[in-house]
């Protein structure tokens, strides 16, 4: 998803993309030896942070990646210098649309029975179209992307450490509601670009509210993967973006 | 191999980096590639 971004950025940065555990090419500790959660995940990015040397960092979300990102930043407050924001959970309850029915039922009992109605999101065709919904022209969008997430997610145990994650989602309340008040208190360190199609989190879902005037909202006319054919867009407002908060 | 120190509690699971791999000095179980990897580009 940022390998087109991570040039566009790399001339004037520092930039790592990391792939989480079970994801990209990182590798799949087992479900017996690795809690998959996002708390964790964080705990893992803290790690690397750590091991970096890192110490001041600007950070760009996205799905997963924002609830993991967000504790990080509420719990280094001062290590941030700015957060870049695009379909994750912000501002909205997109829980409450249709798309959300059975991660709703899962949430509420963990039966194994709602856990299963959720591999539906999990198929090829499910990935193609998180791809491919409210896009303006498919034909954008690499089906690399979604060929290789569908041959990863194929791994052996994959599709059940995904299930824990999104079970997980519902722990992830509190911290969506702590980073909108840091977003309130840090206004000017907030960039939102979104793809405001994208059915899991739409543009109202994402938008700031009228008392956050001072955030940064860029509303893409693209999809929840609106990297993929807004690139050149989104990176010259991050670079924009990264100009003013980073320190020189 | 790199154990992780700090604040992060992420109990047995380490981090392995490009680096590591690079210098030969990781053999993550049967794959042979890094726990953790990551893309990185420019400069620190």
């Amino acid at each position: 998803m940022f390998r087109n971004l991570i040039p566009i950025l790399a001339d004037k940065y520092r930039v790592i993309a990391p792939d989480y555990p079970a994801f990209g090419h990182s590798a799949v500790p087992s479900r017996s030896d690795f809690q998959y959660t996002h708390a964790h995940l964080s705990q893992v990015i803290e790690a690397l942070l750590e091991k970096l040397g890192i110490t001041r960092f600007a950070m760009y979300v996205m799905d997963f990646g924002g609830p993991i990102g967000y504790r990080l930043m509420l719990k280094y407050p001062d290590r941030v210098t700015g957060i870049v924001i695009q379909n994750t959970p912000t501002f909205g309850e997109p829980t409450d649309g249709p798309l959300w029915a059975a991660e709703l039922a899962y949430w509420k009992d963990g039966s194994p029975a709602h856990r299963d109605a959720v591999r539906s999101k999990l198929t090829p065709e499910a990935v193609r179209n998180q791809y491919i919904a409210g896009t303006r022209d498919p034909s954008l969008i690499d089906p690399d992307s979604w060929t290789i997430d569908s041959a990863l997610l194929a791994r052996p145990g994959v599709d059940e450490i995904m299930l824990d994650l999104l079970y997980d989602i519902k722990n992830n309340r509190q911290t969506v509601d702590d980073a909108r008040q840091f977003f309130k208190t840090h206004q000017r360190q907030v960039m939102i670009a979104t793809g405001v199609n994208d059915p899991l989190f739409p543009g109202a879902s994402m938008k700031p509210p009228a008392d956050m005037p001072e955030i940064e909202f860029h509303p893409i006319d693209g999809g929840h993967f609106a990297l993929e054919d807004h690139c050149a867009e989104i990176g010259a407002l991050t670079r924009s973006f990264l100009a003013r908060v980073v320190p020189t | 191999m790199s154990a992780i120190g700090g604040e992060a509690d992420i109990g047995s699971f380490e981090i392995e980096t490009a680096d590591d791999y690079a210098k030969g000095t990781v053999a993550s179980g049967d794959q042979q590639r890094p726990l953790l990897q990551f893309a990185e580009q420019g400069e620190a």
